[in-house]
């Protein structure tokens, strides 16, 4: 994986974990002791934490390294997942779900099969 | 086609569930969280986009384990009642309705109604056990039968239902909802009927029945 993807892939996930756990920067940077710029960076894409750090995120939002490195859908089995989230997207949107949360559970989804 | 049952089997149903998961009848205080746990079932929560959906089902595929996922808006007396609703849709709902269970705090026009009843008041009956709470309600605290030509009133002190409430760790418009829900027990009960004979009856079973009190029985709040 290119660097610029690593940065993309583990900020991505950093910002899906802070949405699924109500956790906004302030909050982050004050609970682990990091500096705001710092993680603003990491957000963003512009630069990537040393391995103490990705493992003191994980470990705050409980969940493994990989989950915050690998980029979503990376296990090669992306056609197989997409018919099941279309089922689900298409079952959900029926059902007046809003596109963030359907997005948000598609995600979860995504990441309960990693772990599987 | 789902089977859909009467109160008095769905509160049948809701003890062997409750006979299942180990929880104690006479104290149904448990951690939802951990029950899912039990069942392999995920348990997730985010703040809701959706104006008024408090909580979805989604079922296992192979791919994935089944998840309940929750409004993390709501309050703590709140998710245990609505996990359990999501969790009566898993055990009771999921062989015959092939998809995911989204829930609103008011049914929509895509829910089927009576799944929903079946959640709603399997859910109830688990939290808040009708054979525990009624004779705690009438023998603890004011209530008040009133008739007033045609029409029949209940009247309950608000402070009752705050303390049954906390007591039952829910809100207090759940524990008002079930008081209303079993006003025709709780009438049985006052009449003298031992708890364990009253047969629990559904509004559209009293009407069905002709019950009188459910003509015009309504529940007064005093203050």
């Amino acid at each position: 994986m290119e660097t610029n993807e690593m940065k993309e892939a583990f900020s991505q996930n950093l910002q899906f974990f802070m949405d699924k756990y109500g956790k906004d920067r302030n909050a982050v940077c004050d609970d682990l002791g990091i500096k705001y710029t710092t993680f603003t960076d990491w957000l963003k894409g512009n630069t990537y934490p040393r391995i103490d750090k990705i493992e003191l995120l994980a470990n705050y939002f409980n969940i493994s390294k990989s989950s915050l490195i690998e980029p979503m859908e990376v296990t090669g089995e992306t056609e197989k997942l997409r018919d099941m989230y279309a089922n689900f997207a298409q079952q959900a949107q029926d059902q007046n779900i809003d596109p963030n949360d359907i997005a948000m559970a598609l995600r979860i989804i995504g990441e309960s099969k990693k772990q599987k | 086609m789902t089977d859909i049952y009467s109160k008095e089997r769905l509160y049948n149903y809701a003890d062997n569930v409750k006979a299942c998961l180990n929880i104690d009848f006479l104290n149904p205080q448990f951690c939802i969280r951990d029950l899912c746990k039990r069942l392999g079932i995920e348990m997730h929560e985010w703040y809701f986009e959706t104006p008024g959906l408090r909580g979805m089902m989604i079922p296992e595929d192979g791919c994935h384990a089944p998840m309940i996922m929750l409004d993390a808006a709501r309050s703590s007396s709140e998710k245990p009642f609505y996990a359990m609703h999501e969790l009566i849709h898993y055990l009771k709902h999921t062989n015959e309705h092939n998809g995911t269970f989204s829930c609103y705090d008011k049914i929509k026009a895509c829910q089927n109604p009576f799944i929903e009843w079946e959640a709603n008041e399997g859910a109830a009956e688990i939290i808040m056990p009708y054979r525990l709470i009624i004779p705690e309600f009438v023998d603890n605290y004011k209530y008040q039968w009133q008739v007033n030509g045609d029409n029949e009133f209940f009247s309950v002190s608000i402070a009752a239902i705050c303390e049954m409430a906390n007591k039952y760790k829910v809100t207090l418009s759940m524990m008002d909802n079930r008081i209303n829900n079993l006003l025709y027990e709780i009438n049985e009960y006052c009449s003298g009927t031992d708890i364990n004979n009253i047969l629990p009856l559904s509004k559209r079973s009293q009407q069905a029945l002709g019950l009188s009190i459910d003509k015009n029985l309504e529940k007064i709040i005093m203050h």
